[in-house]
């Protein structure tokens, strides 16, 4: 009786392969729209904070000391000065505003004869802090100042002066890849947690409650073929287009990534291994069936496809916020008690996996907890099928 | 004669909800829609349950089907008991109402082979049945093209061929007809002339006096739950037609009532 399941499934899978529509936004559209987000975030991140190792800082100055300028001048600095005359500053001042340049110096016109007569002449240092280079354009000369005011007054102690450690005086540990894994930590989870829902979304309620709603489940109930049969061969099929729908999801999120961070497709193997992907991936199935198993069970109980879905949007609203959890608890938690609540889980999964903290322990608490949701979820929904309340309302 | 179906003592209550009670009027909170229904039918005969709207006919006819459950009392088809032996039955019925219907994403030569799987038949038996049907029904031509693409004449045939696919004992139509144009109509009165004439048991449930009255052995008239009359269609009708019995049954029934 095992191929009244396979029976089941073949319809269904069929069903499914066989409306374009349903395929569609069941299996494509997540992954698509995925990577049509993070191209479109990742322009308009893209235009506000241009920012790469090649880059030549725009600098103008007026007034510049010639110490000054030989000190910024050093091609490790990938400073380009261009001295303008005072009675230019505004209009290098909007330039900077309007990120076409990325720092407007500006010295009083007598800073020698200043620092001589033992006034304090004030340095200007204008910076646009909507764009990355600007912002490291400013820290650098902020960096050297400091350190020219501090031959000049004779300095009792230094911070972060150049060193054989740190020749430029950059002392800020976090690697690239450390600072990557930050920001896609906070971004991902949700989106990607969103897309896979909205895969499920396409086709549970169509599977289940569309067939109830057009009396089709009725004639399958006439036969001799068990109600737990029908219930999870119908979850197989369904399970098996969602996770492709997962996997979809997870190519859009490779291939939308490099742009979303400004960098190269080949760059992004950088920073993660193969591992990393089948890790991930894990999680991704493994979430996809808690969805399933929910929405299923949404979908027994609704009377139409409408009502299932208008049933589906709280969960869609604690699958928004478990995405969040990482961002809403300012870390990583490596504490296992936080894998053991499905979806929350997987939200933490992902955000581990991207921000470089697996954790085997967790990652298999994740797939062992989620499997487990999804079997009690087939239960209830082959529990349903049996009960002639739910099935003839 | 050989008894194929026997109904003993069926009762089934709804729990209605507040805007169920509201729409039937009523204060009770529950509404018995089948009231100890007993009745028999035999081999090769066709049986007619008779009613008004909301008389319990649909309820009656789920629980042989063993879709539901009855509160109490059991029906026994072919020997089978429809509360202890559900699948036994399911093996044993053809069931077609309008309620239940095709997939329209299907071909009818995918239904009849789904179906037919369901049923447990081996891929010779589906096949060979399968060729039957379709020449009976007059629609090979008409096996691979989606069911939701077909005229509706079309779609009732292939689901009279699709829920007797198994070559069921005994064949439960709930109003056959109802909804239909005169034209397909009169595909599925055929249909039932002729399973009678192959001697299938039938159960049959309508509102149509000529439908009953033209195919029928037996009779049963149910209102409000209660089966009130239960006989051969001789017996019951005698010199008048099934129609001015009925009424005059159904005017002393609710007379009673009041
Ligand atoms: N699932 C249900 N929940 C609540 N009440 C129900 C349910 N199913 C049937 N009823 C009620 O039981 C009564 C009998 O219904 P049933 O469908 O058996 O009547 P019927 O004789 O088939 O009528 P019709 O000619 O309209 O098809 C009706 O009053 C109906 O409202
Ligand atoms: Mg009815």
């Amino acid at each position: 009786m095992k191929n009244n399941i396979m029976t089941i499934f073949k319809k269904e899978a069929s069903r499914i392969i066989h409306d374009q529509k349903l395929f569609f936004s069941a299996v494509i559209m997540p992954g698509l729209l995925i990577f049509v987000m993070y191209m479109l975030m990742g322009n308009f991140m893209g235009n506000m904070m241009a920012s790469d190792e090649d880059h030549v800082y725009q600098v103008h100055a007026v007034n510049m000391p010639t110490s000054v300028s030989m000190m910024l001048s050093i091609p490790e600095l990938n400073m380009e000065i261009t001295d303008v005359p005072a009675t230019d500053a505004e209009e290098a001042r909007q330039q900077v505003a309007d990120r076409d340049i990325d720092l407007l110096i500006v010295f009083p016109s007598d800073f020698d004869a200043a620092l001589a007569a033992d006034n304090v002449p004030n340095i200007e240092v204008w910076s646009n802090a909507a764009r990355i280079s600007s912002m490291e354009a400013r820290n650098m000369v902020t960096a050297i100042l400091d350190m020219y005011h501090q031959e000049l007054a004779g300095a009792v102690f230094t911070i972060n002066a150049p060193s054989a450690d740190a020749p430029y005086g950059h002392y800020d540990l976090a690697t690239d890849a450390d600072i990557f894994g930050m920001v896609l930590g906070f971004m991902i989870p949700m989106m990607f947690l969103i897309f896979i829902y909205t895969g499920c979304l396409a086709i549970a309620p169509e599977t289940i409650s569309g067939q109830k709603e057009r009396g089709t489940l009725g004639a399958l109930l006439v036969t001799p073929a068990k109600r737990s049969h029908m219930a999870i061969g119908k979850i197989l099929a369904i399970s098996v287009f969602a996770m492709l729908g997962a996997v979809g999801s997870m190519i859009g999120m490779a291939f939308g990534m490099p742009s979303l961070m400004g960098i190269e497709l080949g760059a992004l193997l950088e920073f993660y291994s193969l591992m990393d992907a089948a890790l991930l991936l894990l999680v991704a199935v493994s979430t996809t069936l808690v969805f399933v198993g929910l929405l299923s069970i949404l979908s027994a109980y609704a009377k139409s496809v409408k009502e299932a879905t208008a049933y589906a949007t709280p969960i869609m609203l604690i699958a928004t916020l478990c995405g969040l959890a990482s961002t809403i608890l300012g870390r990583v938690p490596a504490e296992s008690v936080f894998y053991l609540i499905p979806i929350f889980n997987s939200a933490l999964s992902i955000s581990s996996i991207v921000g470089f903290e697996v954790n085997a322990l967790n990652m298999a608490l994740t797939a062992g907890v989620n499997l487990v949701a999804t079997m009690i979820c087939a239960l209830v929904v082959a529990k349903m099928f049996s009960s002639e309340k739910i099935v003839f309302s | 004669m050989k008894e194929i179906l026997d109904v003993r003592n069926m009762t089934k209550t709804f729990r209605l909800s507040k805007k169920q009670q509201q729409l039937s009027s009523s204060k009770s909170p529950v509404k018995i829609a089948a009231d100890n229904v007993s009745f028999k039918s035999y081999e090769g005969e066709v049986y007619g349950l008779l009613g008004p709207n909301g008389a319990g006919k649909t309820t009656t006819m789920r629980m042989i089907a063993t879709l539901i459950n009855p509160d109490s009392g059991d029906a026994t088809v072919d020997g089978f008991s429809a509360v202890k032996q559900p699948k036994e039955i399911r093996r044993r019925i053809g069931f077609l109402t309008n309620e239940l219907k095709l997939d329209q994403y299907f071909t009818p030569n995918y239904l009849i082979r789904f179906f037919g799987e369901l049923h447990g038949m081996s891929k010779d038996m589906i096949e060979k049945r399968r060729e039957e049907l379709f020449s009976t029904f007059g629609v090979d031509k008409f096996a691979e093209v989606k069911v939701g693409n077909l005229s509706q004449g079309m779609k009732q045939k292939i689901s009279l061929a699709v829920s007797i696919i198994h070559d069921p004992t005994i064949v439960i139509f709930d109003e056959p007809t109802n909804g239909l144009d005169v034209v397909t109509s009169k595909i599925v009165t055929d249909f039932l002339v002729d399973l009678k004439n192959q001697g299938k048991s039938i159960i049959l449930s309508s509102h149509i006096f000529s439908l009953l009255e033209g195919m029928c052995d037996r009779v049963g008239i149910i209102i409000n739950g209660k089966l009130v009359a239960n006989d051969t269609i001789g017996n019951l009708a005698g010199d008048c037609t099934l129609e001015s019995k009925f009424f005059q049954i159904y005017e002393e029934t609710t007379k009673e009532a009041v």
